[in-house]
């Protein structure tokens, strides 16, 4: 049986309270749900600064978090490139670069490899496939040998143009991977319309990934998917079980997961929905709110019959 | 040039370890293991990033099973320890351990949840466990018992949690060992050899002539008799781990320790006792402890699907009036308790009596 590589997982966040919600989600999702990747060192790289209050529940979770600079860059995408630089991935391992909006729902194992990088393409493309080939031609790339279909519209185009937030990079991978993506990042950013380089970290991904050579295969969406999308309008037939569950701004009150538009998803993320709360200390249901409070509205009516007795 | 920012904020205890339960093939056992699981995966620190094995004698099968490998937990069947004490079936881990990978072996009863990280108190120099509550045999039999074994009395004395009496040997409880790789597999050897032996002389007729007259009623601690005859024999050091890494949570407990000394608790050992009627974890009279316990509660009845009922809900008027009668029934229980440690204190206090 084939040793099955060991998965380094990093995710970069912002030193914001919404941010590190997401985190201690993702976090809790991976030790509850992950199976063989439940064990798996999980890495929580904090922009900038990290207030002390995330330390402890992040730590219970045995999430290492570190703090790191900005990368240089006028896009904050472009910081998730610090993940390919601060978690050590030893030998025969793979880096799960996870966006923080993301919750694993199932092992994550079978759709590791450690001979070639591994991402689901995008729902869509932010270019046409002629203004594709103008930027090709800019750069000095040659097209990729097929064409990538797009998930959500089913457009094809001549480059890997895949989400960049689910990625999963064999060890021996990373290095090179960050240094072009890195110089396609900085040789962009400016460079081009606003309306495209809002994606610019996948723009730049993809030529990367031509520019290397680094082998690369297009996972299904069961392992990013969208949640809020609606697959009637799919280009992909709909998937397997879901491993990676890509929820956005997708999100309740509370930051939990809203029920997705997928119907055979929607028990399992009420029940990581249920974990999450339970990990948290949330109140189980709005009626023990509300019973706590006659609780306080008691002891207040207690208090002031106390004190109208001692008067008297 | 700015001030580089960067850094790790909390580093992961440099020991690796492996976390690992012995239980049986039955849904009450399999269940305490599954609250163990989702203890360690959600509040046990590194150790949450670490492996975990469950031990089952006789396999398991089931939804358990499933729950189980969900949160990372390798399910490994094995065979009972050819023994009639089911408490030696432990020793399957430490056979296992001592034959695999690296890490030090955090070995835990499966009747007990972890609320911190215990990696970070392994010893990679000695074996690490609590002290027993009470030795099954006095200093007399242990001299007389070491004597037949052929074991030499060690110089160090132990002081038990309970009686807070010294006792000639190293008498742990065995819910919860921090064993270092290299102490493995000589412990596991000595530690079955003697369980044999005391249910041997344990089983012996009066008058037999098996050795000495072993009181029935230590029956019941074979293994822990048996752990310390292991450690006498082999020689691996020990360091006794702090009350909080094996908390008992009970009254008793802290009126003998002090509750400064309790924290940080790190693992709790509930015992089968402590479950109410619907698998759970009863509240503790520590309260401190109570978050925590309802947090594993309550993350377990998700993992399972199930409804939960809180211990305290409140408003409600059944619960109301058991918080009225509260503090009456704490009092009680304080007098009991700080009546049946009054002795020990007295008799652990630096002070000779006349200074007092």
């Amino acid at each position: 049986m084939a040793k099955q590589p060991l998965p380094t997982i990093a995710c970069v966040a912002e030193d914001r309270t919404e941010w590190f919600n997401r985190v201690f989600t993702l976090a809790t999702s991976v030790r509850n749900l992950g199976g063989r990747t439940a064990s798996a060192p999980l890495h929580a790289l904090f922009v900038g600064s990290m207030d002390g209050l995330y330390e402890v529940p992040l730590a219970s979770l045995g999430v290492v978090s570190s703090i790191v600079e900005p990368w240089p860059c006028t896009k904050p995408q472009a910081n998730k490139l610090r993940m390919l630089e601060s978690p050590e991935v030893g030998p025969g391992g793979v880096l799960v670069a996870l966006d923080c909006d993301v919750v694993v729902l199932r092992d994550l194992t079978d759709g590791l490899s450690t001979s070639a990088i591994r991402a689901t393409a995008a729902w869509e493309s932010p270019m046409s496939p002629q203004r594709w080939h103008q930027l090709l031609d800019d750069v000095d790339l040659r097209p990729a040998p097929g064409p990538w279909t797009m998930i959500g519209t089913g457009e094809q185009v001549p480059v890997p143009y895949v989400n960049s937030g689910v990625l999963f990079i064999p060890a021996e991978m990373v290095d090179p991977l960050r240094e072009s993506w890195a110089g396609y990042i900085k040789r962009l950013d400016g460079a081009r319309p606003d309306r495209e380089l809002v994606f610019l970290d996948q723009i730049a991904l993809a030529l990367a990934l031509l520019d290397t050579g680094l082998p690369v295969e297009a996972l299904g969406q069961e392992w990013n998917f969208h949640t809020k999308k609606d697959l009637e309008t799919a280009a992909a037939p709909p998937p397997g079980p879901v491993h990676i569950a890509h929820y956005h701004r997708w999100v309740d009150q509370d930051g939990l997961p809203k029920p997705p538009r997928y119907a055979p998803l929607v028990p399992e993320i009420e029940r990581l929905n249920a974990i999450i709360a339970a990990r948290r200390g949330m109140a189980p249901n709005p009626s023990a709110a509300a019973s706590l409070e006659a609780v306080v509205q008691r002891a207040a009516k207690m208090v002031q019959r106390g004190g109208r007795a001692v008067r008297r | 040039m700015a001030d580089d920012i960067s850094g790790v904020v909390n580093a992961r205890p440099g020991q690796e370890a492996v976390t690992a339960c012995v239980s049986e093939n039955a849904d009450s056992w399999s269940r305490m293991v599954l609250m163990l699981a989702v203890s360690v995966r959600n509040l046990g620190g590194s150790l949450a990033a670490s492996p975990l094995r469950t031990y089952f004698v006789r396999g398991l099968a089931g939804p358990h099973r499933e729950l189980l490998e969900q949160l990372g937990a390798e399910v490994v069947d094995v065979d009972p320890f050819p023994s009639p004490i089911p408490h030696a079936n432990k020793l399957r881990m430490f056979q296992d351990h001592a034959a695999r990978g690296p890490g030090t072996l955090i070995a835990l009863d499966s009747d007990i949840v972890v609320l911190g990280d215990l990696a970070a108190e392994i010893n990679p120099d000695a074996l690490r466990g609590l002290s027993g509550g009470f030795s099954p045999f006095d200093d007399e039999l242990w001299g007389t018992w070491l004597e037949a074994r052929g074991l030499s009395r060690p110089s160090a004395r132990f002081r038990m949690q309970r009686t807070g009496r010294l006792v000639p040997v190293p008498y742990l409880c065995s819910g919860v060992l921090l064993v270092p790789k290299k102490f493995c597999k000589a412990l596991a050897d000595s530690w079955a050899a003697q369980v044999l032996a005391l249910v041997e002389a344990f089983d012996a007729p009066p008058g037999s002539g098996a050795g000495p007259a072993l009181p029935p009623d230590a029956r019941f601690f074979t293994d822990q008799l048996a752990l310390t005859c292991a450690l006498v024999e082999t020689g691996i050091p020990v360091d006794p781990l702090p009350v909080g890494c094996n908390f008992r949570p009970g009254l008793d407990h802290l009126g003998l320790t002090g509750i400064g000394h309790v924290h940080p608790l790190k693992a709790v050992h509930y015992h089968r006792w402590g479950l109410r009627a619907d698998g759970f974890i009863k509240p503790a009279q520590f309260l401190p402890l109570n978050a925590d316990l309802e947090r594993v509660n309550r993350l377990t009845a998700a993992h399972l699907g199930v409804p939960y009922r809180p211990v305290l809900r409140p408003g409600s008027p059944t619960d109301m009036a058991g918080l009225r009668r509260a503090p009456a029934a704490i009092g009680r229980r304080a007098v009991v308790a700080v009546r049946r440690t009054a002795p020990v204190l007295r008799e652990r206090s630096p002070w000779p009596r006349s200074a007092r």
